[in-house]
């Protein structure tokens, strides 16, 4: 791989995995360091990544560090408790952030697939790749994830 | 052998029925009927035939079954619709789900589960992922920026390199220096201390010594020299270390202010014997008329310049390890003697002093 095609990937890459990041540990400095941490892996690694493998390396790397932090500090279960803020503020919360609050009440495995679904358009396979998973177990944790949400959502409605 | 007799022809009649007999048993069944006088085949083919049922079931969607567990089979297809992975089977269930109105709302909020991302969120730190291309331009490019970062830094510490300045030194001593008659001015001045063998372990005391040297930075070196040869030969320890450390560091500033510098100038050297014990005094005296151990004193005022300047405070120090100092008690001969003496020391001479005053344990006050 070229500079010209890891600066690429940089610049292509790097606010989705940012968001993919951020969206599950919700913390803006972490979520830029696991970036950086990824994006340095990619570089020592950039002979053995296949260039239409980079995506996916990115994410596989991202996910993994990402894991390794959320299982550390058991944010899992914190999130029940604290609150967090999200970092677009609005006057009045929107569709999109309620689903983004939503999704923070998600299990972890459900929140990292649906967004590897919807923000990155990745297939069943694809995130299986990344996750570790088969397809059909990807399959049961998305459908699982939307009927979650949209009862969320539905609550939410019901309370406005 | 006929196929048909009076007890199987009936079932024979019913596959005419059905339509499953072939034209020649259809012949040959007339033939059997027309045989036994029994109705004709026409008159079967006139009973009355049952139309298959138009009704059907309308709740057999709810008879069906979700891949996945605990998710009932409406939600299941609709999802499945959502993510474009329902089959053609499961797109006609949910297109039949759909019909309801309150399915239509469910299908709604499940669209809206769809997540879209936030483009206020951006890495911004992700110039410090770009690479840049090392080419050979650009490496070129650096070595020739360092050489010349390099050229232009040797060119500075050229201009700027502090250049000696020689000031007078002026010595007020109450006692000349005196040199031994049989050594020539113009020749190194070789200081002989054979006579003083018998005043070892006597002491000599130098109140109120002051010499300042002309150039700070031959100063700041001498002080180096001296205190690097003091630890080498007589380990001091944490405490004594400190102290010399900050008086050194008061040394310096004052050394480095070139207006305090002339302020002290003309610096002022003396040595007092008033102090010193009678019987030393005459003991001296008595040994070497000559004084050639000015020399010596001379070397106590210098020993006692780089202590006197930061610090007014009166304090005795023995100085027992003279070797130590000889380097630096021969500097000053040096200095003395080139300012009045106009002579000078060379190798030997500073050689046979450090021999010299080796011998002497000397105390100063400062």
């Amino acid at each position: 791989m070229t500079i010209t095609q890891y600066n690429t990937h940089v610049t292509n890459q790097a606010d989705g995995l940012y968001r993919f990041v951020y969206h599950n540990i919700n913390d803006e400095e972490q979520a830029k360091d696991i970036v950086q941490d990824t994006f340095e892996r990619f570089w020592v690694n950039k002979e053995k990544v296949l260039e239409g493998k980079a995506k996916s390396y990115l994410f596989t790397t991202a996910y993994r560090r990402m894991i390794d932090v959320l299982r550390k500090e058991k944010r899992i279960a914190r999130l029940d408790e604290v609150k967090v803020e999200p970092l677009y503020k609005e006057t009045t919360p929107d569709l999109k952030q309620l689903l983004y609050q939503a999704l923070d009440t998600l299990p972890e495995m459900q929140r990292i697939v649906v967004l590897l679904r919807d923000l990155e358009g990745y297939d069943y396979r694809e995130i299986g790749t990344i996750t570790n998973l088969t397809e059909s177990q990807v399959k049961v944790y998305i459908f699982r994830a939307r009927a979650t949400l949209r009862e969320r959502l539905v609550s939410v409605e019901t309370i406005i | 052998m006929e196929k048909w007799n009076i007890t199987n022809y009936e079932a024979a009649l019913l596959d005419y029925y059905e339509g499953e007999l072939s034209p020649e048993m259809v012949t040959e069944l007339e033939l059997f009927l027309k045989n036994n006088n029994l109705p004709k085949l026409q008159s079967v083919a006139l009973l009355p035939k049952l139309m298959p049922s138009e009704m059907q079931l309308t709740d057999k969607l709810n008879l069906k079954k979700s891949e996945i567990a605990d998710m009932n089979y409406e939600l299941y297809v609709l999802i499945a619709k959502i993510e474009g992975v329902a089959t053609e089977l499961e797109c006609a269930d949910a297109d039949q789900y759909l019909l309801q109105s309150s399915t239509k709302t469910m299908y709604s909020q499940l669209r809206q589960t769809k997540l879209s991302p936030v483009l206020a969120l951006c890495y911004t730190d992700k110039i410090k992922l770009i690479k840049e291309n090392k080419g050979v331009f650009s490496l070129l490019h650096r070595f020739v920026s360092i050489a010349a970062a390099l050229v232009v830094l040797a060119i500075l510490a050229f201009l700027l390199k502090p250049t000696a300045v020689k000031l007078p030194i002026q010595l007020t001593t109450q006692n000349d220096i005196l040199v031994p008659a049989n050594q020539s001015q113009l020749q190194p001045l070789y200081l002989t201390y054979n006579t003083l063998d018998s005043i070892v372990d006597s002491e000599l005391e130098a109140p109120n010594c002051q010499i300042i040297e002309p150039t700070t930075v031959n100063k700041i070196k001498e002080i180096e020299e001296e205190n690097t040869m003091t630890e080498k030969l007589s380990p001091i320890n944490k405490k004594q270390q400190l102290k010399r450390d900050k008086e050194q560091y008061e040394i310096r500033k004052k050394i480095q202010q070139p207006t305090l510098l002339q302020e002290q100038i003309p610096q002022v050297a003396s040595v007092d014997f008033k102090n010193n014990s009678p019987d030393l005094k005459s003991k001296y005296d008595s040994i070497n008329p000559s004084k050639p151990i000015l020399a010596g004193v001379m070397e106590v005022q210098r020993y006692s310049y780089t202590n006197a300047v930061e610090s007014k405070k009166t304090k005795t120090n023995h100085v027992s390890e003279t070797n130590s100092n000889a380097k630096n008690v021969s500097k000053l001969i040096r200095l003395i003697t080139n300012e009045k003496l106009n002579a000078n020391i060379g190798a030997n001479g500073v050689k046979d002093i450090k021999l010299g005053l080796g011998e002497f344990e000397l105390s100063y006050n400062r």
